[in-house]
């Protein structure tokens, strides 16, 4: 293990950071060893995200020290942390969808005369180094969530970084992928590169880091090394109670299956959905599981209006006993079907609005021939209403939603959608981002639809979430639905098997 | 010339009528082995129709002669007929079954009438009898053009023909509740006095009302048969035949199916069975779907063994399965006789006995 005499690579001291008088970050002592995995956790809006952006320079603290290599520094931009070594890996890709992978990683660092071959070779080698099976040639539009996340990581290993921070970097990966970035990991570590990992799954933060160390609101809580945590610990000390019963406990009862709300038969669309077939059931969940790529998301995107299915042979899907088409997603709504984005900062929201004019977009989205004139008390009413209701927090009643954590833009996507009274509700990776208090808030409302009738599907990549929440659950496999389980029968085992043999 | 042409865009994109899909087995109808797996109760050729008798007997009709079956599965002939009987039906305190034409009374008060129906119906395909509240019998009848054993020549002749019948013995009258059905098989009254039956082409079930019908339960993935009120409230659906893409397809190729019929022995025609897999000349042998001897379990089904529970409002609630390869198919009737689901599986002419406790 470490030397704890040797100097820290980097050092905070009684760091704060204040919006509006509003400390995110207060007194916060932070010390990580070379070659340390730390792993940072707590809730959403515990100001994980506020003290790494600090040490990646992307803030300025408003109060305190920051000491690396024992001598002291002040960021004032993420250039000068880089050029310092302390690189980060956003929740949120910071790559340019329009440039292809290999110009992505040399952004910034390219010669006066870029020729793109020598580039997209050498990008090659450093993916392949590194076990990513991502093409440079590509533009980073046609990637998935996973391997964007890849090639940022390959980004801050390139730049030789000695500090990397990722933030929530496994939330997009698939088992496999994990692996290898876990690998990844415990590599850098023996090359010596200090690693700070913030992530809301916790056996992950066991299983990889040597330090972990809990925030809660603003303020951290407890740092120590991973060999005295376990779960119980972890949760105890990020939400102050004891919340492992609730989440992830083992389900007794299923709900039956009620009127037969979806039937999808023979649905095509492109090399994303083969053939697909199943049926969606009312006053049940239904749980999709599936790797990244089995085409979960494409197939509901289809039902959903968002994606056309294949133009001649494309299949059927009958919503309601009456087969449906839909070219816009705006019949779709009008007809009962709400899908629930797994990428709610692109598709979920607009972000610089507020809460309430957020959810009442949905209601305007849904009546769009019906009304001519809006009503900002009723756009207020309903802001207030559903922010009782979901347990929506933010600091003003105004804010807009891009400030709110994780959990409360999930709430406000499924506020948005819930107001349009939907008889078909799709939850594509309702936690993905979401801190554990949140999560369980999030599944009390898929739960709570569930038993007032409505057809609730979740997709997730999440095992235990699928498992904890379906009362069936369906495996996808290289685009077709191709087992369905009982919540009752399922296992880890069996559903794993299903999803890739 | 807009329905053809409508029809040369569906076959064009494969939607509408050129789409050869079929709903999936999930849900509440997720294959099991219950149905294969069930105790053979009774074995004999012919066997088509059962039914309970007020007093409490089993009742079960095959070949020509109306059997009594006792607890251990023996039998004692209540009365045989001249002709085969295709339903039986408890009515009153006998029962009644019906041949080609004509119904029996067997038992009871009315035992020995008969009556022909020969001048309402061209061909005699009655399939499923029914006792209303109000003292009448409820007939379905499948086709007007083809006889019961030709079921599948009505089905790849796009058969429209089928008939909700009524037929009161007091007035001695006959009295037609619904026409041009998709092969009405099955005859079901509820609590209410409202009138079911099922509509086997059009893979559904309906309501038969004042002047038309309401689908019930529609986009089955297979045939259903008849139908029987479950005694803890709901009913029981027996499906006779799978639906399949092949089948579909055929369904589709007007030229092919006369071809077929006009040229084929009807045991090899590309159609639903209610038993496959004892010729090695029947369709759907090679290839993928059997090799080595050994049937794969996603080989398309010929025939297939399924009986449905159904809850009061007919959404489904669990099925009885005898999957791809198995015995058990053709279910043409279900009863519920001592706190056992007997199942009449005409395709293994057996009638199988599962105790309701081990599938509720």
């Amino acid at each position: 293990m470490m030397d704890t005499v040797m100097t820290p690579i980097l050092e905070l001291k009684g760091i704060t950071k204040k919006y509006g008088g509003v400390p995110a970050v207060e007194g916060v002592d932070f010390t990580l060893q070379k070659g340390e995995v730390h792993a940072l956790c707590g809730e959403n809006g515990a100001g994980k995200s506020t003290l790494t952006k600090i040490m990646a320079g992307v803030v300025e603290p408003t109060d305190g020290e920051m000491a690396l290599d024992g001598k002291n520094v002040q960021f004032r931009n993420p250039v000068e942390a880089q050029a310092e070594g302390i690189a980060m890996v956003f929740q949120e890709t910071s790559l340019v969808p329009t440039m292809t992978v290999g110009q992505n990683l040399y952004l910034g660092n390219e010669k006066l005369f870029n020729r793109l071959r020598a580039v997209y070779i050498a990008s090659q080698q450093l993916l392949q180094s590194l076990n990513f099976n991502v093409d440079p040639t590509k533009t980073v539009s046609e990637l998935g969530a996973a391997q964007k996340q890849m090639v940022e990581i390959a980004r801050a290993v390139l730049h030789k970084a000695r500090v990397i921070i990722f933030d929530e970097p496994t939330a997009t990966l698939t088992p496999e992928e994990k692996r290898y970035f876990f690998d990844l990991i415990r590599n850098l570590k023996k090359n010596g590169v200090s690693i700070i990992f913030i992530s809301h799954a916790l056996e992950e933060a066991l299983e990889i880091s040597d330090r972990i160390t809990i925030m809660r609101d603003g303020k951290l809580i407890i740092s120590d090394d991973t060999v005295n945590f376990n779960r119980e610990r972890i949760i105890r000390a990020m939400v102050g109670r004891d919340l492992s019963n609730t989440l992830y406990g083992k389900k007794e009862t299923v709900r039956p299956a009620g009127k037969r709300v979806l039937s999808v038969q023979n649905l095509r669309m492109g090399t994303m959905v083969r053939n697909t077939s199943f049926s969606v059931f009312a006053g049940q969940i239904t749980g999709v599981f599936g790797l990244i790529g089995s085409g979960r998301t494409e197939t509901f995107k289809v039902v959903a209006g968002v994606i056309k299915r294949d133009y001649t042979h494309g299949g059927k899907v009958i919503f309601n006993d009456h087969p449906v088409r839909y070219r816009v997603p705006a019949p779709a709504v009008a007809a009962g079907i709400a899908y629930i984005t797994e990428d709610r900062k692109v598709d979920g929201f607009f972000e610089t609005m507020s809460i309430s004019r957020n959810i009442y977009a949905g209601v305007l989205a849904k009546e769009r021939l019906e009304r001519l004139l809006t009503s900002s008390s009723e756009e207020k009413k309903i802001g207030h209403d559903w922010r009782q209701k979901l347990n929506i927090r933010s600091v003003t009643a105004e804010a807009s939603v891009i400030e709110l954590s994780g959990g409360n833009q999930q709430k406000v996507v499924i506020a948005k959608s819930l107001i349009q009274n939907p008889r078909l509700v799709i939850f594509d990776e309702p936690t993905r981002g979401v801190d554990v208090g949140a999560v369980a808030e999030i599944h009390e409302i898929i739960r709570r639809l569930a038993d007032e009738g409505l057809a609730v599907v979740v997709i997730s990549s999440y095992l235990p979430e699928v498992m904890l929440l379906s009362d069936r659950i369906l495996v996808s496999r290289q685009g077709r639905i191709v087992e369905e389980f009982n919540g009752l029968e399922a296992t880890e085992e069996k559903i794993m098997y299903a999803s890739i043999h | 010339m807009l329905k053809q042409l409508k029809r040369a865009r569906d076959r064009f994109f494969g939607v509408g009528e050129a789409d050869t899909s079929v709903p999936v087995l999930d849900g509440p109808l997720k294959p099991n082995h219950i149905l294969e797996n069930a105790a053979v109760f009774f074995e004999a050729d012919g066997l088509e129709d059962l039914c309970v008798t007020s007093d409490g007997r089993l009742a079960v009709a095959s070949g020509t002669a109306v059997l009594a079956l006792g607890e251990a599965g023996q039998a004692a002939t209540l009365a045989t007929l001249d002709e085969p009987i295709q339903a039986l039906a408890a009515y009153r305190d006998g029962l009644v079954a019906a041949t080609c034409g004509s119904l029996h009374f067997i038992g009871g008060r009315l035992d020995g009438r008969q009556y022909r129906l020969s001048s309402a119906s061209f061909a005699g395909c009655i399939n499923a009898l029914c006792e209303h509240p109000d003292g009448s019998i409820i007939i379905s009848e499948g086709s007007g053009r083809h006889a019961y054993e030709q079921w599948s020549r009505d089905l790849l002749s796009d058969g429209a023909s089928g008939r909700v019948l009524q037929y009161s013995p007091e007035r001695d009258q006959l009295h037609v509740l619904g026409q041009g059905l998709k092969y009405a098989y099955g005859a079901l009254v509820d609590a209410r006095g409202a009138v079911f039956t099922s509509e086997s082409w059009a893979h559904r079930i309906v309501q038969i009302e004042q002047g038309g019908t309401r689908s019930i339960y529609q986009d089955l993935p297979g045939y259903p048969a008849r139908l029987t009120r479950a005694r803890a409230g709901g009913y029981w659906l027996a499906v006779f035949a799978p639906r399949n893409q092949l089948i579909e397809f055929v369904l589709r190729e007007t030229g092919f199916k006369n071809e077929m019929m006009a040229q084929v022995d009807p045991k090899y025609w590309i159609a639903p069975a209610l038993s496959s897999g004892r010729d090695f000349f029947e369709p759907m042998q090679q290839g993928g779907v059997r090799q080595m001897g050994i049937l794969k379990p996603w080989a398309p089904a010929r025939s297939y063994g399924l009986v449905v529970r159904l809850n009061a409002s007919f959404e489904p609630q669990y099925s009885l399965h005898s999957r791809v390869g198995g015995m058990h198919h053709g279910i043409t009737a279900v009863a519920e006789f001592n706190d056992a689901l007997l199942v009449l599986s005409k395709g293994a002419g057996r009638v199988l006995r599962l105790p309701l406790s081990d599938i509720q």
